[in-house]
């Protein structure tokens, strides 16, 4: 395995990190399962094949060696599949896992020098080109047919936690349906449970950062608290707001990758940052879910970060230093 | 021995026509094609009235140019470029189309005071004789008609499912493309694919040469 620069420690970092969020994958597609069938499944297997045979493409017109073994392509396409709604067409995950690989990725210069999360910019340009597509979700229960594309006319659909939110319409989901995740909405977005079970994993396998995702959930909590667009009690806001979309998904699998600042005050801007942009984008946005476009917003950012937090901790220890001396 | 044509910087046309393209290669002129290239017929409206309003210019800066003192170069080729483009959107508007004027209508204006201008007829217009002077106008010209003609084509094609109004065959409709990102993302292809053309002929070239003087 080459050593490739954005990952620190170990020689197989990038290998270890996307088998770590394949297996996260598994748990978080059982509900999906037992609710829709095996149409999520299919939808993330298109996803993630998809993006394989792109690395490969990629790889031989770059002139490079062929690194889909690394994993890397694989669980982006997953991602990107992950974050469809069960009643997606199957094309729109071979869409975004192509956008994804051959745009987002190799132009920059492939692995480790991409500016964007490749799997948020699919997931970006998907919900710009076929927002009804992105968020008609499926009622609960329904068994769907492994069809190229479902008919949405044969389909009863419901409006998801994100939508009632958007819409200020009234939330008819229960504490319980909420963390249980017996909601409709994205594939890999439902659950507060199993993603905390996920999180968890991720955490010990240091396959993601805490100091990234701690300040973001918290940043959305607080947010929520603070401006409220659901009725009732301050945790009732929280539980809505973090379980509407896929806020806590893109928390844990799309702002932990390389271009994540590397510094433990970088990482904890960019999980703030990422939050603000994450409500205000829910607030002022156009669609019902806007997580991926903070992503790619914060990505801006995430080069300079590092630098910018070394600068100002340098200046405040200079200042603590000039206080000191004036102090003997 | 053939010579390079593509390394041929002597003739203005072809610089700023292909090799050196004014899009591609050299960044100017891009806010329009990001902007207004969303269907072929404004692309080849600003097209032409880019040229009309580059070839004269360029003639005059070339000609009186040198005699006058720099801080006056530029007044004078901002006057010309406005009205000159104000006469062709009036001719825009009253014998082609007023309704591709009323698309085109903020654009217009604003591509009086566009780089183009100000680099071409303002910079290499004034050192450089006045029939050079025309052939890299030409060359910025067609050179900025091309780029924003196939960006216009394509996200036209992409996003509406038509090339020049009538409908084209297209399965699939993808509404983003008529927005500002696609554009760059498009613009970025086509430098990249005009790089590695440059860099093929090129080494074509210098495996000719070699078999030449070996």
């Amino acid at each position: 395995m080459e050593r490739q620069a954005p990952f620190i420690r170990g020689d197989d970092r990038i290998t270890h990190h996307n088998r770590d969020l394949l297996i996260a994958l598994l748990p978080i597609l059982v509900m999906p399962t037992l609710f829709y069938g095996w149409r999520p499944v299919l939808l993330v297997l298109t996803g993630m094949l998809t993006a394989m045979v792109c690395e490969c493409v990629g790889c031989v017109l770059m002139r490079r060696r062929i690194s889909v073994l690394d994993g890397y392509a694989a669980a982006s396409g997953a991602l990107i599949g992950a974050m469809m709604s069960p009643l997606a067409p199957m094309w729109m995950p071979v869409v975004g896992a192509i956008f994804a690989i051959l745009v987002v990725k190799f132009p920059f210069g492939g692995q480790g020098h991409y500016l964007f999360s490749p799997a948020a910019a699919a997931v970006a340009l998907l919900t710009q080109c076929w927002p009804h597509h992105m968020f008609t979700y499926p009622v609960l229960h329904t068994k769907l047919p492994l069809l190229w594309e479902v008919p949405a006319e044969s389909v009863i659909t419901a409006t998801s936690p994100a939508g009632q939110l958007a819409t200020g319409t009234y939330s008819v989901y229960s504490g319980v349906d909420l963390l249980t995740g017996m909601i409709p909405g994205p594939i890999a977005g439902t659950g507060l449970l199993v993603l905390a079970a996920v999180a968890l994993y991720l955490f010990i396998r240091h396959s993601t950062f805490p100091m990234v995702t701690g300040p973001y959930i918290l940043t959305c909590a607080v947010l929520a608290v603070l401006f409220p667009r659901a009725s009732g009690d301050w945790y009732i806001s929280i539980i809505n707001e973090l379980s509407a979309g896929y806020l806590l998904f893109a928390g844990l699998f799309l702002l932990n990758s390389c271009i994540t600042p590397r510094s433990r005050t970088g990482r904890a801007v960019y999980g703030v940052l990422a939050g603000c942009l994450v409500m205000l984008l829910r607030h002022v946005g156009q669609f019902e879910e806007g997580t991926c476009f903070a992503v790619l917003l914060v990505n801006v950012v995430a080069p300079r970060l590092d630098n910018v937090c070394w600068r100002v901790r340098a200046f405040a220890r200079r200042l603590w230093e000039r206080k000191g001396v004036h102090a003997e | 021995m053939r010579t390079n044509w593509i390394s041929r910087e002597e003739n203005p046309f072809f610089a700023s026509f292909l090799s050196r393209n004014i899009v591609l290669v050299q960044a100017v002129g891009i806010c329009p094609i990001i902007l207004a290239g969303t269907t072929l017929q404004n692309g080849v409206a600003l097209t032409a009235c880019t040229l009309a309003v580059l070839l004269p210019v360029s003639l005059i800066m070339s000609l009186v140019g040198e005699k006058l003192s720099p801080w006056m170069r530029p007044p004078l080729y901002t006057i010309l470029a406005m009205g000159l483009m104000v006469l062709s959107a009036w001719v825009l508007e009253t014998y082609v189309s007023a309704d591709l004027y009323a698309k085109l209508y903020i654009f217009l204006p604003l591509m009086a005071v566009n780089t183009l201008f100000t680099y071409r007829a303002g910079g290499y217009s004034v050192q450089h004789a006045p029939h050079l002077a025309l052939l890299d106008a030409l060359g910025s010209g067609l050179g900025f008609g091309i780029v924003i003609c196939a960006v216009s084509a394509l996200r036209e094609m992409l996003a509406q499912g038509t090339l020049w109004g009538k409908p084209v065959e297209m399965s699939v409709h993808f509404s983003a493309a008529s927005l500002p990102a696609v554009g760059f993302i498009m613009l970025a292809f086509m430098a990249a694919a005009l790089q590695w053309l440059k860099a093929g002929l090129s080494r074509l070239a210098d495996k000719q040469r070699g078999q030449n003087h070996g």
